[in-house]
């Protein structure tokens, strides 16, 4: 058997491009829904439980979230599920608490930044709304990359320009329906989305617990991986510091709590629902979805570790020698896997699945970004707009931000595991976020300078792409045995800086009019 | 923690992952055609902000 032998067949890809068919009908048929500027921005704020459930999931178990949980799984096995420890503590106390959600949702905005300006001022509000684009499109930008990564090892496909042509269709499908239907279009697609995601995670778990020998077999796994988090060093590997260790725990917890909080795609969600009480429920509920989401990838990678480590190690050793060689990453051991122990039919249903999960994250980021982009900095700068232009510039932003994608997706390569470029880029939005809303929402003396600092402090966020970490650590600390930075301590730090110019810059420039009366108060 | 309390502890998480989306298909899948439809038809109805 060939490393790059799959048993995807002809009938797969009819299977795919049925599901793909399916998909322009709904756009074309949600289109007659939208009536309004709210409607196509949060579906007229009607989500009930279960749809929002459905969405929500749909959007949060995006094919990259597959491929980075699959990918530490590989390379961390069982240690990597302290990221579902961490997501599921997080959401379960917002969900039982309502922090921040709760009042976020009160304030009955569209998006973020709106709230900036209502409770700060205009300058916030844009400033803001740039912040979140640029965090949240370069976070975007690597989607495309993981999901043709995934098709390559699933299908064989080993043509490059077939390749970025298929990768291109996909992309043009979901800015075809996102453009047309909005958020309406979003909402039904992503409940088909869900079910035929949930179905195929659950059709691929069953055969790698049946190939690894369900319970035992895990069991017996476990006894001989790396399993304790809190150890620096990886005891399976020779290269030191290749582990988690408490200083990433603690980075993780803190950006991980963050987002779950307040990362746009999800806070959409949460502002498209019903009401307050809703919103709080809907953390609790997306515990489930949530722990599913971190530990079934994360299963699915320890399979590819323990297939070309210990079932196949003649695979194993070619596999190496192709990640030594450059032309494969880590990244690929979990699709060359599947497409191996899946049988031809179901492989193209699992597919379809994984397509799925690609489109439904691609459509909700695309009209969130770009919802951002009308509402929050296009309109401030040039309004008021009339709810037509505004929907208007929605769409072209839709398109604007897709071609970026392509352009982007296609060309960068991501030079560390995935998850670390998706949190460290995610730390330059949340960083400053995580003061000014909070501090918004909570403390009085909360001012704009203030929230302006802690906003543009973000990107600093940035020095923790390994580049700048290389650059920071030959510059200020050559010595390689004394003490070097590290993406954690950097994601840490622009925590840590952007939270306490927040506090000085309210302290020393308070707003003229007193946050007093922005604040909010908590009704049932 | 000892090795035994970190494998049992990741088992119940794969568990918890596996029963988990399994319930949530049946949850999800039982109400929300319904619940769709129900936004459909709040939908239709006309909004201030309707273009």
């Amino acid at each position: 058997m060939g490393l790059f032998e799959t048993n995807f067949t002809a009938w797969d890809w009819g299977i795919v491009a049925a599901y793909l068919g399916l998909s322009i009908l709904i756009g074309l048929w949600a289109n007659r829904y939208v009536g309004g500027l709210t409607d196509y921005l949060v579906a007229g704020r009607t989500l009930r439980i279960r749809l929002a459930l459905a969405t929500m999931t749909g959007t949060e178990l995006g094919l990259v979230t597959v491929m980075y949980a699959a990918e530490l799984g590989f390379t961390k096995q069982f240690a990597s599920l302290y990221l579902a420890i961490i997501e599921v503590g997080a959401l379960a106390i917002i969900g039982l608490t309502g922090l921040v959600v709760y009042r976020l949702r009160q304030e009955a905005v569209l998006t973020v930044p709106e709230y900036y300006e209502r409770r700060y001022s205009r300058s916030v509000r844009v400033v803001g709304g740039v912040m979140m684009v640029v965090a949240g499109v370069l976070n975007m930008g690597v989607f495309l990359k993981a999901g043709s990564l995934f098709l390559v090892g699933v299908t064989g496909l080993d043509d490059p320009m077939a390749l970025k042509l298929i990768m291109t269709v996909l992309l043009l499908l979901v800015l075809f329906y996102t453009v047309l239907g909005g958020m309406v279009s979003v909402v039904i697609t992503d409940l088909l989305q869900f079910l035929v995601l949930g179905v195929g995670t659950l059709i691929v778990s069953g055969f790698v617990l049946s190939e690894m020998g369900w319970i035992d077999g895990l069991w017996e796994v476990s006894g001989r991986s790396y399993i304790n988090p809190l150890l620096r060093d990886d005891p399976l590997t020779a290269k030191p510091n290749d582990g988690v260790g408490p200083v990433m725990l603690c980075a993780q917890t803190l950006t991980l709590f963050t987002a779950v909080m307040l990362w746009p795609a999800t806070v959409s969600r949460t502002l498209a629902v019903k009401s307050p009480l809703v919103a709080r429920r809907l953390y609790l509920f997306s515990t489930v979805p949530f722990l599913a989401r971190r530990s079934l990838p994360a299963l699915w990678g320890i399979g590819a570790f323990v297939f070309f480590s210990t079932s196949q190690p003649g695979l194993g050793e070619q596999f190496q020698e192709a990640v030594s060689a450059g032309e494969i990453s880590t990244l690929s051991a979990m699709p060359l896997y599947l497409a191996k122990i899946i049988p031809s039919g179901l492989l193209g249903i699992v597919t379809a699945a994984m397509v799925a999960a690609f489109m439904s994250t691609h459509d909700s980021y695309l009209l969130c970004w770009s919802g951002v982009v009308a509402q929050d900095i296009v309109d401030p700068l040039f309004g008021p707009l009339s709810p037509r232009t505004r929907i208007l510039v929605t769409r072209l932003s839709i398109l604007v931000i897709g071609g970026f994608l392509l352009f982007w997706g296609l060309w960068y390569e991501v030079s560390q595991e995935l998850w670390d470029y998706l949190v460290i880029t995610g730390t330059v939005y949340l960083a400053g976020a995580l003061p000014v809303i909070v501090g918004g929402l909570y403390w009085r003396k909360a001012s704009s300078v203030g929230a302006l600092i802690a906003l543009g402090g973000g990107l600093i966020g940035v020095t923790g792409l390994p580049q700048a970490i290389t650059a920071i650590n030959r510059g200020l600390f050559p010595d390689p045995d004394g003490f070097q930075v590290s993406s954690e301590i950097m994601m840490l730090a622009t925590m840590g800086v952007c939270t306490t110019a927040f506090v000085f810059g309210s302290l020393i420039f308070p707003d003229r009019q007193a946050g007093e009366g922005k604040l909010f108060e908590e009704t049932e | 923690m000892s090795s035994t309390t970190w494998q049992v502890l990741w088992l119940l998480m794969l568990a918890g992952g596996v029963v988990g989306m399994a319930g949530l298909l049946l949850l999800v899948s039982s109400g929300a055609i319904r619940e769709l439809r129900q936004t459909l038809d709040e939908l239709k109805t006309p909004s201030d902000d309707d273009v």
